[in-house]
């Protein structure tokens, strides 16, 4: 484990978020601990390992760099933000964010850059996956700046979700980093034609109220024709994520496939495009807790780096407000004299 | 309230109606060999003597520094919308001024009191500004120009906005300067 990175929750309320929070700071090797002041202690999820708790006194005491995950103002972009070795990552709570408290302790900001007007946060531990993925974990440059990163974006295929929750978190991360459309292989029927109450709790985790993401139903097994394939794997094949082009446009098809039932048959990639590439998420650990939204949530992410955005538009100047000038007017113009210049000299 | 008040011919909330809402009037001390003819209390004494409608909107009346970019010629004074009249500091009299001035010009200063001496031969004009005329040109041919302009650009109502074309806008500065040069006059002559 890496003792010089904890990951700190301030103030969680939901026992699921905090328990996948905890994996997700394992698979980085990180410590995981919560400033608990909605009961999370309480929680069944936590009453036989017990709740790692931290109090803002011991967050400075335990590192010298504290850096504040939210879409702060003056936050940068987590995407090739150096954070160092040894560093608190803090992520706040689900609704309200990170507490005054806890924002005046951080020495840095950081934020992911949303790309959606309705969607502006992640799940709170998608949200951690992505921001030790970049501080702990790759070392990637910044977002691209294109002038059209709509024409680079890919397809994504959400392959055999097994569990509505995961799919919906990984559904809202999706729209939050700006995808449009999403297709979705449901073999396991967590998503269509599923129960009234899988539904409702899989619709409330993708915030389906405000998130217009179009979502295309797959059917099993089916054959499709893009030019270029891309499956994110956890399986350690193929490329390193950061290293594989995800900016291919709508030519390309970026497969992430629910891995929690079993590894992903990669022969059964061809039917889906010509030519088929695996890439994997380089993770520390080589033992961890699978949860699709982290792993979706971090593909997603790395895929909308390489997209990019568009460069920031400069404010056109303001229009110069009239100006009126009084000065003497322009002097009657007198005819010159040549001057020899002996007769200059003997003046 | 005030706007009821005022139209039922009630007394004003205000101790100070006849004055309200001066502008600022700020002073930078001038360079060497410069000095800023009129002071801020005789630009305010001018202001009241004009009355409410040089006031209205007027931001500031600025006592500043000649501009170096026209070290060739004598700046006097700038508007600049909304509301910012500037007044450029003066050389010290007389003027060595290189060239023969416009007849325009030449009637303009003579008009305050300006003593001109043209020099044809050597192609330059000596102003030299005895007593108070100096003051009395910033006052009521500077001062009152850039209030004019300001009176125009006010009352149009589009204030940081070009309203008319710069020859027109000169114009109507010229007329409202003239004019109340004139009722100045008058008053002086009355009492």
């Amino acid at each position: 484990m890496n003792s010089n990175v904890t990951l700190v929750g301030d103030s969680i309320e939901n026992p699921a978020n905090a328990v996948i929070m905890v994996h997700a700071a394992a698979m980085f090797g990180a410590a995981c601990r919560f400033r608990d002041t909605k009961g999370l202690a309480d929680a069944e999820a936590f009453a036989g390992s017990g709740l790692a708790t931290i109090t803002s006194a011991e967050v400075q005491a335990l590192h010298s760099r504290i850096i504040a995950c939210d879409n702060l103002p003056g936050a940068k972009e987590v995407y090739g933000f150096n954070p160092g070795r040894d560093f608190a990552l803090l992520v706040g709570n689900e609704r309200r964010g990170l507490s005054h408290e806890f924002t005046t302790l951080a020495t840095d900001r950081v934020q992911i850059p949303m790309h959606s007007r309705r969607i502006n946060c992640l799940n709170v531990s998608a949200a951690s996956a992505v921001a030790l993925y970049y501080l702990c974990g790759s070392r990637t440059g910044p977002m691209a700046i294109r002038n059209d990163p709509g024409s680079r974006r890919p397809d994504i295929l959400l392959c055999e979700p097994s569990d509505h929750f995961e799919l919906g978190s990984t559904i809202r991360s999706a729209a939050g980093l700006g995808w449009k459309r999403a297709f979705i292989e449901d073999r396991h029927q967590v998503w269509f034609g599923c129960g009234r109450a899988v539904r409702s709790e899989g619709r409330a985790a993708a915030r389906r109220g405000k998130n217009e993401i179009l979502l295309i139903p797959c059917p099993p097994q089916a054959t499709y024709a893009y030019p270029r394939v891309t499956v994110i794997t956890r399986q350690k094949i193929g490329v390193p994520l950061d290293r594989i082009n995800l900016a291919g446009g709508p030519g390309q098809l970026v497969v992430i496939p629910d891995e929690s039932r079993g590894d992903f048959a990669l022969a059964g990639a061809a039917r889906l495009g010509r030519k088929v590439e695996v890439a994997h998420l380089q993770l520390p650990a080589a033992e961890y807790t699978y949860h699709y939204r982290l792993m979706a949530t971090v593909a997603l992410a790395e895929a909308s780096r390489q997209v990019g955005r568009r460069p920031a538009v400069k404010a056109p100047p303001a229009m110069r407000p009239p100006i009126y000038d009084d000065a003497l007017k322009q002097l009657a113009k007198v005819a010159g004299e040549t001057v020899p210049l002996e007769d200059l000299l003997n003046y | 309230m005030l706007k009821e008040a005022v139209a039922a011919g009630e007394p004003a909330a205000r101790s100070n109606e006849a004055f309200p809402a001066r502008p600022r009037v700020i002073v930078q001390p001038p360079r060497a060999g410069f000095h800023h003819p009129a002071g801020k209390h005789e630009i305010l004494e001018m202001l009241r003597a004009i009355g409410p409608l040089a006031i209205y909107g007027l931001r500031s009346i600025e006592l500043v520094r000649a501009p170096t970019s026209r070290a060739a010629t004598v700046a006097f004074g700038r508007y600049r919308a909304p509301g910012r009249i500037v007044l450029y500091e003066q050389p010290l009299p007389p003027w060595r001024l290189p060239g023969l001035i416009a007849p325009a010009t030449r009637r303009s200063l003579e008009r305050t009191g300006a003593l001109l001496t043209m020099l044809p031969d050597a192609g330059a004009t000596i102003v030299d500004w005895p007593e108070e005329t100096l003051r009395r040109f910033m006052l009521e041919e500077v001062l009152l120009h850039e209030i004019g302009h300001h009176v125009l650009q006010q009352h149009t109502g589009k204030r940081p906005v070009r309203i008319a074309r710069t020859r027109d806008h000169e114009a109507f500065a010229a007329r409202f300067a003239e004019k109340q040069r004139d009722r100045l006059a008058k008053c002086r002559r009355d009492r």
